[in-house]
């Protein structure tokens, strides 16, 4: 053995940590090799030294302080354990748990967001109601307000006098609406010597249509009837006879103030005994042209309708009067 | 100070006697605080782990199961304790601030005086406590594994066999890094005389 083998194991010797073969073998060299020897006293006066330097001592105050730590500490290490110990567990079930809230935040706020108020309530900023519906979502179903005071109240309100539209309702009409029904024109006096087709409603009045090359009805006496200026020549599909068919009328124009995505604010009979009936209605302004068109498809009016200015964005007024023909 | 009395005091404890932990703390306080000294090498981070080493034993002493003795333990949570400070950013910037190369002086100087000294002599005394100044320079030198296997067997008095249970070292490494930390110690102490 050499003097580097020996000094490497002069720590665990001086330890007697060794084997007793190798034990034996560094003492056999330690006998012979003075510079081994002197190595082996100097480590191991080290190892002494540095045995004797004693344990030190520790504060005095040292257990005070571990108490003040640990009061302090047990709060915070407590709730830490409860959040997050497991973490395997805790970690993905809090997260889950607040991914589940976030989205239940999150979908009750669009179903209750101001949002869709604001929206509706801004489509007309003319009108002085509160709410604002959407018509052309029912175009078959206009709404009736109440009476005409009420309607007063609402041209006030909106600042706009209503366009006044008198329907002719004519004698034995013939009754019809472009879309609705079948398209009717008014008989002629001399059409009473043609020969006609003849049928019977469901009510039992004879009711006699005449299209030009085609079937004319038979005139009842006494009646007379004027060719209007607009009319719709239409082919009948269906004969009716009535001497003023006003509720068919009325619910004619019901259908198109629905249609055109109006509402109906109010109703009223007639009050002077001469005209027949009075719709107060609104229609929406792009809308207002096409129901002028049906409307005089489906009655004569007396006087020619204003014009409504282009970039008209409020709804159209129409004070319609069922007038009946003198 | 058995271990056999270590052990009944962690039963206490275990069994609601707070006061059980404390016992333990007075009892093992000065081993704990040595261990950190000679490892950081300063008089507050040497308390500060120590007191850090002692809550780690007080979160844990519920489910000590006594397959180590109590002092095997609590070593064990210290060393670990103080090389996670070694590593530590704040301790290694505290660290660049300090050279060896001056005179020790304040706490630590301090420390080395309420070490029992036998030399009577004044001349032996300032001697000694400037030996003892240079060995903690040399052992604070060493690499952090050389210095926890001389600390617990040279200043600690620990076997090897402790010296494994604490560190997880083998035997085989527990005696070279042990060997080699000597014999740099010895270099560095030969050359300061």
């Amino acid at each position: 053995m050499n003097c580097t083998d020996v000094r490497e194991n002069l720590s665990a010797y001086i330890d007697d940590m060794l084997d007793r073969q190798m034990r034996d073998l560094i003492d056999a060299h330690l006998s012979m090799c003075k510079d081994c020897r002197e190595e082996l006293a100097a480590m191991r006066a080290l190892v002494e030294e540095l045995r004797n330097t004693g344990e030190m001592k520790a504060p005095q105050d040292f257990l005070e302080t571990l108490h003040e730590r640990l009061e302090t500490e047990s709060f915070w290490s407590r709730l830490r354990e409860f959040l997050f110990v497991p973490a395997q567990i805790k970690i993905p079930l809090e997260f889950a748990t607040i991914s589940v809230i976030g989205v239940l935040i999150f979908s009750l706020y669009s179903i209750y967001s101001p949002q869709e108020n604001l929206r509706i309530l801004s489509q007309d900023s003319a009108m002085k109601s509160s709410v604002v519906l959407e018509k052309a979502s029912q175009p078959s179903s206009p709404s009736i307000s109440a009476d005409e005071d009420e309607a007063s109240e609402y041209v006030q309100a909106t600042k706009q006098q209503p366009i006044e539209l008198a329907l002719i309702l004519p004698h034995k009409a013939d009754i019809g609406g472009q879309g609705l029904a079948e398209e009717k024109e008014e008989i002629p006096p001399s059409a009473a010597a043609m020969p006609a087709q003849r049928q019977k409603d469901s009510e039992g009045i004879d009711y006699k249509a005449h299209a030009a090359g085609k079937a004319v009805p038979d005139v009842k006496a006494g009646s007379s009837i004027e060719k209007p200026a607009a009319q719709i020549q239409a082919t009948p599909k269906e004969e009716k006879t009535s001497e003023h068919d006003l509720p068919e009328i009325v619910q004619k124009l019901h259908e198109l103030i629905g249609l055109s995505g109006g509402r109906i604010l109010s109703e009223e009979p007639d009050r002077e005994g001469r005209e027949k009936r009075i719709i107060f209605a609104e229609i929406p302004a792009v809308q207002y042209k096409n129901f002028i068109d049906k409307v005089l498809n489906l009655a004569q009016v007396q006087e020619p309708l204003p014009e409504i200015p282009g970039d008209q964005e409020a709804p159209v007024l129409i004070r319609i009067r069922l007038v009946a023909e003198k | 100070m058995t271990a056999q009395q270590d052990a009944a005091l962690v039963s206490a404890y275990q069994a609601g006697d707070n006061k059980a932990f404390d016992q333990l703390v007075i009892r093992h306080k000065d081993k704990v605080f040595t261990v950190c000294y000679w490892f950081l090498g300063d008089h507050a981070e040497a308390c500060d782990s120590a007191q850090e080493t002692f809550i780690k034993a007080f979160r844990s002493l519920k489910k000590f199961r006594f397959e180590s003795s109590f002092s095997t333990w609590i070593y064990r949570i210290a060393v670990n304790t103080c090389k996670n400070r070694l590593k530590s950013s704040q301790y290694k910037k505290k660290k660049k601030t300090l050279s060896l190369n001056e005179p020790r002086t304040g706490s630590e100087v301090t420390m080395f005086e309420e070490i029992a000294d036998d030399c009577p002599s004044p001349m032996n005394e300032l001697e000694n406590k400037q030996r003892r100044i240079k060995i903690y320079e040399a052992i604070d030198a060493l690499p952090p594994e050389q210095k926890s296997v001389v600390v617990l067997r040279d200043i600690q008095g620990l076997s090897y066999e402790e010296i494994t249970d604490i560190t997880s070292f083998g035997m085989g490494t527990v005696k070279s890094r042990l060997a080699r930390a000597r014999q740099t110690l010895r270099e560095l102490l030969r050359s300061e005389r």
